[in-house]
């Protein structure tokens, strides 16, 4: 089966070259027989990359030990769901696993075109299989995940999964991540597509705008994911370390977002049209180097499972892509020139373009950190890492600006806004959004960004509601609907306007989890059976350890009392495992258990133990407002999919 | 020998699939740089126009002072007519 699996991605990458050739000779000769050849080439590459997918799987699932990556990733104790998951846990599987979900998305374009063809499409065709070949080319000639073991003999057992990656949550993290990262190679297969036919008006971007969404769609899906599985495997307490392959994930979604919100203004007032295409090459650029940032372990990060030197070549694709987006960019800067100009500042184009600004400028001192490490050793000869507080003191007072425009953008209208408009538009989100300062402060909140964190949080609320009140009430008024009516037909008639907001609304309830890392509380003590620690009024007890033998580890099980007001509220049960027990791969894991809450969520981790003694180290945490951070999440997603969904066409 | 099998007719069955339009005639797609045009035209055309629902929307919720929504109106109005013209001029054609 592993022979099959190596042929069938031999001939994928033949195919492609030939899709290529191909697609090539159609351009010169304008034959459509041609490009149907094409297009079905490029379906036999998304065929022959999915066949050989499934029968990695196979191999996974059966425990093939005599090929290499299935000896590395799984063991005859790894759970079914693990041996899934573990096709994107080692470099080549997961590079096989971009490359299967680029080639199906390159299938849901040619499909999604096949009647309409312009002449964009062989070019937006010849893009994405170019990307795709660079994946084959590694997959077969870099890092093939079906080499057999480098061994005269075929191992009896495989090394396992990571304890670490044995969680539900990374098991969905990844794919979900990828879905985002790959997602943004559609757009822009079509931004390259129409620069080489020097078709940049609004088609290309009403073309794209729903695949751009779609791949900001999981791309936050995906990064939310990995906060919640810092948060709930990690242990310390966090759901964001500005760690280098976390930045990596970070920086294509600042742009991406970015460029979701810029083509909205090259859509309706047909501006911005260089803008677009360097933010999202730029953007595609980024992804590209987020996968090389996690697979090369050129900086070093905890996700580093895989640290191969094949970061080269990733970088040498990077430089090809670099070298011919600037040369089709500067080579169409006439026809990029926009033939509008803003009219003026205090208009809905000029906050989307300042948002676009920050979003940018944010991304690149993001950058900046993640290479510093590389910059300094090349410069000084020696390693500087840039710590959590350089991140902090750019990106908070910058993401208060990003608050503050998500609250103003709606209120400006398009083109120019009257001094009456302002006036009638901002009092009652200002006059929300002092209140809540006043309020705050009242209630003892002293510190200047949490206070201006709530303060703008409620403003920007102040906004959204006021915004569905008016939207309400103008329908009842004119269509005589109920209230609940007008409601979902405002949102069914403007999906993306109101998908937005819920969008916004999302980001919102995200910041107000945000403040709570201000007030964060903690204390790691080494206890035994009987003691206990008090923390935020609470009083934790540690009752007993208990020993449990599961399939691939040990565990100590703690039993963790927390009373408040003498009454006990909750019993935690942190584990520490011993997983592969006896073995030389023995690894010790620390499994926290935590109690979520609206306002606070208590955090237990049991970090040691000295069990002949009767020793235990235990970190407990108090970590206010976590909650509104992933209940934000779902509103996001709820948005963006609203945004997404299509109109209904009129009959 | 099952693999070779399987590459086997995963190789037949793909140059089937692959090569199949050459035996078809010539594919007439509707394209050429005038329906490219007329295409780019009649989405702007609808674009202004769903601005203009937009606008009135806007009015209507009062987010729109009547000043601010009269001005946007009427240039959107004078954009989409330039477009209707345009459109007109290449149907006469």
């Amino acid at each position: 089966m592993a022979i099959y699996g190596a042929t069938i991605l031999n001939l994928a990458f033949g195919l492609a070259i030939l899709t290529q050739i191909v697609l090539f000779i159609h351009v010169r000769w304008r034959d459509d027989r041609l490009y149907l050849v094409g297009q079905r080439l490029a379906l036999g590459v998304s065929t022959l990359v999915t066949l050989a997918t499934v029968t990695l799987i196979a191999l996974l699932v059966k425990g093939a030990f005599e090929v290499d990556y299935v000896a590395h990733y799984t063991s005859k104790g790894t759970p079914l769901l693990y041996k899934f998951a573990a096709l994107w846990a080692g470099q080549s599987g997961s590079l096989l696993f971009w490359l299967l979900i680029l080639s199906l998305y390159s299938a849901v374009v040619i499909f999604q075109n096949q009647r309409k063809r312009s002449d964009i499409m062989p070019h937006v065709i010849a893009v994405l299989i170019g990307v795709q070949l660079f994946f084959l080319f590694m997959v077969n000639y870099s890092t093939n995940p079906f080499n057999p073991v480098n061994a005269d003999f075929i191992p009896s057992d495989g090394l396992g999964l990571n304890p670490l990656l044995q969680n539900v949550t990374m098991a969905i993290h990844p794919p979900t991540l990828y879905m985002g990262y790959v997602g943004f190679t559609v757009p822009f297969a079509f931004a390259i597509a129409a620069l080489v036919v020097r078709r940049v008006d609004t088609v290309w971007v009403r073309g794209i705008r729903r695949w751009a969404l779609w791949a900001w769609l999981w791309q936050s899906a995906g990064i939310m994911l990995g906060g919640w599985w810092a948060y709930n495997e990690l242990g310390w307490g966090g759901y964001w370390a500005w760690d280098p392959v976390e930045n990596a994930s970070f920086m294509p979604w600042l742009t991406g977002t970015a460029f979701v919100h810029s083509i909205i203004i090259q859509e309706k007032k047909d501006m911005l049209k260089m803008w677009n295409m360097i933010l999202i090459i730029i953007t595609f650029i980024l992804c590209i180097f987020g996968t090389y940032i996690t697979r090369s372990g050129a900086v070093s990060s905890v996700h580093a499972f895989t640290a191969d030197k094949f970061g080269q070549m990733f970088l040498a694709f990077v430089l090809v892509i670099i070298a011919i987006s600037a040369y089709l960019v500067i080579s169409r800067r006439q026809v990029l020139k926009s033939t509008k100009r803003m009219e003026s500042l205090v208009s809905r184009e000029s906050g989307f373009l300042f948002n676009n600004v920050i979003f940018v400028s944010l991304c690149f001192a993001v950058l900046w950190g993640t290479l510093f490490p590389l910059i300094s050793l090349k410069l000084m000869g020696r390693e500087i890492s840039v710590s959590i507080p350089f991140y902090n003191q750019i990106a908070i007072p910058v993401g208060l600006l990003l608050l503050t425009l998500a609250g103003v953008g709606p209120l400006l209208a398009w083109r120019r806004t009257s001094k009456e408009s302002l006036i009638r538009n901002f009092s009652i989100p200002l006059v929300t959004g002092l209140t809540a300062v006043t309020v705050f402060y009242v209630m003892g909140i002293r510190s200047i960004y949490p206070l201006m964190t709530l303060g703008l949080s409620f403003f920007v609320l102040g906004t959204i509601s006021m915004e569905f009140y008016r939207g309400i009430r103008s329908r009842t008024r004119r269509f005589k609907e109920s209230p609940f009516t007008a409601l979902v037909t405002m949102i069914s008639r403007n999906r993306s306007r109101y998908g937005g907001y819920i969008v916004h609304l999302g980001i919102v309830f995200m910041f107000i989890g945000f403040v709570g890392k201000a007030f964060d509380s903690e204390v790691e003590a080494t206890m035994s059976r009987g003691e206990h620690r008090e923390l935020a009024g609470y009083k934790f007890t540690l009752q007993e350890v208990v020993e449990k033998e599961r399939p691939n580890h040990n565990a100590l099980v703690a039993v963790l009392t927390v009373e408040k007001d003498n009454k006990i509220v909750e019993t935690l049960n942190p584990e520490f495992r011993i997983y592969f027990p006896g073995t030389k791969q023995e690894q010790q894991h620390s499994e926290l258990d935590l109690k979520t809450g609206i306002m606070a969520d208590i955090y237990t981790v049991f970090s040691g133990a000295d069990h002949s003694r009767g020793f235990y180290l235990i970190k407990i945490m108090i970590n206010p407002l976590v909650w509104w951070v992933w209940f934000g999440g779902y509103f996001l997603v709820a948005g963006t999919i609203i945004a997404i969904l299509p109109r209904k066409k009129k009959v | 020998m099952f693999a070779e099998i399987m590459v086997l007719l995963t190789f037949v069955f793909l140059v089937i699939f692959i090569v199949q339009p050459l035996f078809a005639p010539q594919a007439a797609f509707q394209t050429d740089s005038e329906n490219d045009k007329i295409q780019t035209l009649q989405l702007r055309k609808e674009i202004l126009y769903r601005q203009i629902k937009e606008a009135e929307m806007e009015h209507d919720m009062g987010n729109l002072s009547d000043e601010d929504y009269k001005r946007t109106r009427q240039q959107l109005k004078e954009e989409a007519s330039q477009i209707i013209d345009l459109l007109e001029k290449i149907g006469k054609k």
